[in-house]
């Protein structure tokens, strides 16, 4: 059943290049180790028809690793500047450490970043998000995390955030996969034992969540793409705290704050 | 969660990083984590009396211990209460308990190397207290050192001294542990401190604040590890290991579970091992047990349970309405789903819990049923999963109804039965609208079963009525139900 899903969703991806690009050169699978990367071409237009259904692998397992709950807390997504390089504030707290909320589900579109109201066990079976917000962790939904194609790829180190106005050549695009094909939990050599997501490498752990500025590109299940930076976990204040001295400030944790921008 | 839960929660999870660390807080290399001495300290040291343990401390800058001195003897008495505290819990788990001492460093090519065991005392961030930090290992075990917190005044506890016996015999329990060697999980390492702190010292108040992550999610597994920082679920797990105390006194559980590490086995089915030959008693059932206690604790008070339940903090359960339904609950190995439901005292004689599912999903389940007076009364109910059934009568003035699952299984994914709550008819309802339709057709064989003969009441306390009361035609049809999924097997 696990292989089903996971076929399934590479046939997916292979028919949705072939109908765009009108060749075969658009869409290759390539899991390698215990992370599955998809080279893709940055300009599949995954709108077209009809991107087939799929069931995520590893739901109990999902479940019970990360924590999934089925409570939806009443977190705030605010908008802190507007198009084109929005900046959103995302309430992560999940009900505090441990956690006692699903995550805050959301979806990219033209008018910002919308919360899209599920819980974690409906949002496992939902097309209508594109990103899950909870303390440090973002998970697209793609995957072992949810039936939809959202994929994402980190630009080379040092890039900057206005400089990148377009899908950068050579890009290696990530399909949620901190599950392995037997679904055993990946962690993301932090050394704190988080999930080895598609984005998690917007932080390092020097005793506090840092910034890495990392920009990554995020493919839609469309095929649309944006630029997206992770601004701060912390307060700003405190996070340029510990960007420099690596003390956290636990009273102003998973307040975050990301920047993005549509590419097309 | 405590505050103090969520200090240790963070400087655990350091513990993980700095395992292969080679510098010591007072020679820090790059990407040393922190809390270290600062380049310009001046670290002195103070050998405490048994022989044992050196503390590392300074008398100035960010890292001051409390200089007071009331004995006048040149050492800050503070030093002299911390060294003395792990000196002490080193005794008490040597010589009480029958664990192995932790190891020696006097073998390491630099730091501490004279032998004793050091601790150094800093200031951590809000949020942390302490830290254990292995540091090197051989064929017999491991060796590290300890940080704790510098000064304790303002940091939420009692007494200064409390804080030293607390988080110095929790920290000192680590070097314990690692003197065995191997990965310990994070839930056996922290819940066992926790553990190991309160046989201690019972009179601390750190386990009952402690035991309030897991009281938090008892629907967590027992083994699943947190990820991310250690969170308070894994100190709170220390409840299981006084649990296991209290039903098979004077077991060696932990020190058993720690000689095993090396093994390819979970934990979870090694206890299920030294449970068995130790008291011949399988720890599916005991989990079941288990979660029974932890349903009376606090104000809430039941005949059997922990012999202080009344100062643990008390399990909340769901809140739901009846009748209740619920087509697929999850419910992961070793944990169990608790339910609430309020009652109208006198409106009904007796009311039903009931499961659907097939035998497979049943089989490692205890179904808990309760009826809770307005002073916290409980008159508790349980049968094990097979029966399907629970039915809990005489209702009496109860207020409330608790409805219970509990997956004794020690391996593999959830169970996924269906969860039936209300009065009888209401149950009746609900068990005939989650069966699946095809398992529904008349004609079959309707006979008895050996699963429901009358000498299988289930266990119970409290008086009323137990398990297999009278149920309703359905239920046989439910019990029908499984002998029909066993044929296959037959075949």
């Amino acid at each position: 059943m696990l292989w089903q899903g996971k076929k399934v969703y590479l046939l997916g991806l292979m028919v949705a290049a072939l109908v765009a690009c009108g060749d075969d050169d658009g869409t290759s699978g390539t899991g390698g180790g215990d992370m599955t990367t998809l080279d893709m071409e940055p300009a599949v237009d995954m709108d077209a028809p009809d991107l087939p259904e799929r069931t995520v692998p590893c739901q109990d397992e999902s479940i019970s690793a990360l924590d999934l709950r089925d409570t939806i807390g009443m977190r705030d997504i605010l908008e802190e500047a507007p198009a084109p390089n929005f900046e959103h504030f995302i309430d992560a707290r999940g009900g505090g450490f441990p956690p006692s909320e699903s995550y805050v589900y959301a979806r990219f579109t033209d008018e910002g970043l919308e919360r899209v109201e599920l819980d974690d066990e409906a949002a496992l079976e939902s097309t209508g998000w594109d990103i899950a917000f909870r303390r440090f962790v973002m998970r697209l939904n793609s995957g072992v995390a949810g039936p939809s194609y959202v994929v994402a790829a980190r630009t080379a180190a040092e890039t900057a955030f206005d400089d990148v106005t377009a899908v950068p050549d050579g890009l290696t695009f990530r399909e949620e996969a901190y599950m392995s094909d037997t679904c055993e939990f990946v962690s993301d050599g932090s050394g704190i034992g988080a999930p080895a997501t598609a984005l998690g490498s917007f932080w390092t752990y020097p005793g506090c969540v840092s910034m890495t500025g990392n920009v990554f590109v995020v493919q839609l299940a469309s095929g649309r793409h944006l630029k997206l930076q992770v601004l701060s976990y912390y307060s700003p204040s405190s996070q340029a705290v510990c960007d420099s001295e690596g003390r956290g400030d636990p009273a102003t944790s998973a307040n975050v704050r990301i920047r993005w921008a549509f590419l097309d | 969660m405590g505050r103090r839960g969520y200090a240790w929660a963070v400087v655990a999870s350091l513990v993980l990083v700095a395992s292969v660390a080679e510098a010591r807080p007072d020679d820090p290399q790059p990407g040393e984590l922190p809390p270290f001495f600062d380049g310009a300290d001046v670290v002195e040291t103070f050998d405490a009396p048994g022989g044992l343990v050196r503390v590392h401390f300074t008398r100035a800058g960010r890292h001051i211990v409390d200089d007071r001195d009331a004995d006048e003897d040149g050492v800050p008495d503070v030093v002299e209460l911390a060294g003395e505290t792990l000196e002490e819990s080193w005794a008490f788990y040597r010589d009480v308990l029958g664990f192995r001492a932790p190891r020696s460093d006097a073998d390491a090519d630099a730091d501490g190397g004279d032998g004793r065991f050091d601790l150094y005392l800093l200031r951590f961030d809000i949020g942390a207290n302490g830290a254990f930090r292995r540091q090197g290992c051989d064929a017999e075990g491991c060796f590290g050192y300890a940080l704790i917190e510098a000064d304790f005044r303002r940091r939420g506890f009692a007494t200064v001294r409390d804080a030293h016996r607390i988080v110095g015999s929790h920290e000192l329990f680590h070097a314990v542990q690692a003197a065995y060697g191997g990965d310990l999980s994070v839930n056996v390492s922290e819940g066992t401190a926790t553990w190991a702190t309160e046989r201690f010292d019972a009179s601390l108040t750190d386990f009952e604040s402690q035991i309030a992550g897991f009281m938090a999610r008892p629907d967590r597994s027992l083994d699943q590890e947190p990820t991310g920082p250690v969170d308070g679920f894994s100190y709170g797990t220390g409840l299981f290991f006084v649990f296991l105390d209290a039903r098979v006194p004077g077991n060696d559980f932990v020190r058993d579970l720690l000689l095993g590490t090396a093994e390819e086995t979970g934990w979870l089915p090694r206890l299920e091992v030294l449970l068995g030959d130790a008291a011949g008693v399988t720890l599916t059932d005991e989990l079941g047990v288990f979660a029974r206690w932890n349903l009376a604790t606090g104000r809430r008070q039941a005949d059997e349970g922990y012999a202080n339940a009344a100062t643990y903090p008390q399990l909340e359960p769901r809140v739901i309405g009846l009748p209740f339904e619920d087509d697929a609950l999850r419910v992961f190995r070793a944990s169990t789903r608790y339910y609430r439901a309020p009652l109208v005292a006198g409106a009904e004689e007796a009311y039903r819990v009931a499961l659907v599912g097939d035998d497979e999903t049943v089989e490692p389940l205890t179904i808990i049923g309760a009826l809770e007076e307005a002073d916290g009364e409980l008159r508790v109910f349980s049968a094990p999963g097979r029966d399907r059934v629970l039915e809990l009568r005489p209702a009496g003035n109860a207020v409330f109804l608790h409805a219970a699952v509990a997956n004794g299984a020690i391996e593999g994914g959830s169970a996924r039965p269906g969860l039936c709550a209300g009065t009888p008819a209401q149950v009746d309802g609900c068990v005939a609208r989650l069966m699946p339709p095809g398992d529904m057709g008349p004609g079959e064989d309707m006979g008895p079963s050996p699963d429901m003969g009358p000498g299988d009441p289930g266990a119970s306390s409290g008086g009323g009525c137990a398990a297999a009361g009278p149920v309703g035609p359905w239920l046989v049809l439910l019990v029908w139900l499984g002998r029909r999924r066993r044929a296959p097997l037959a075949a």
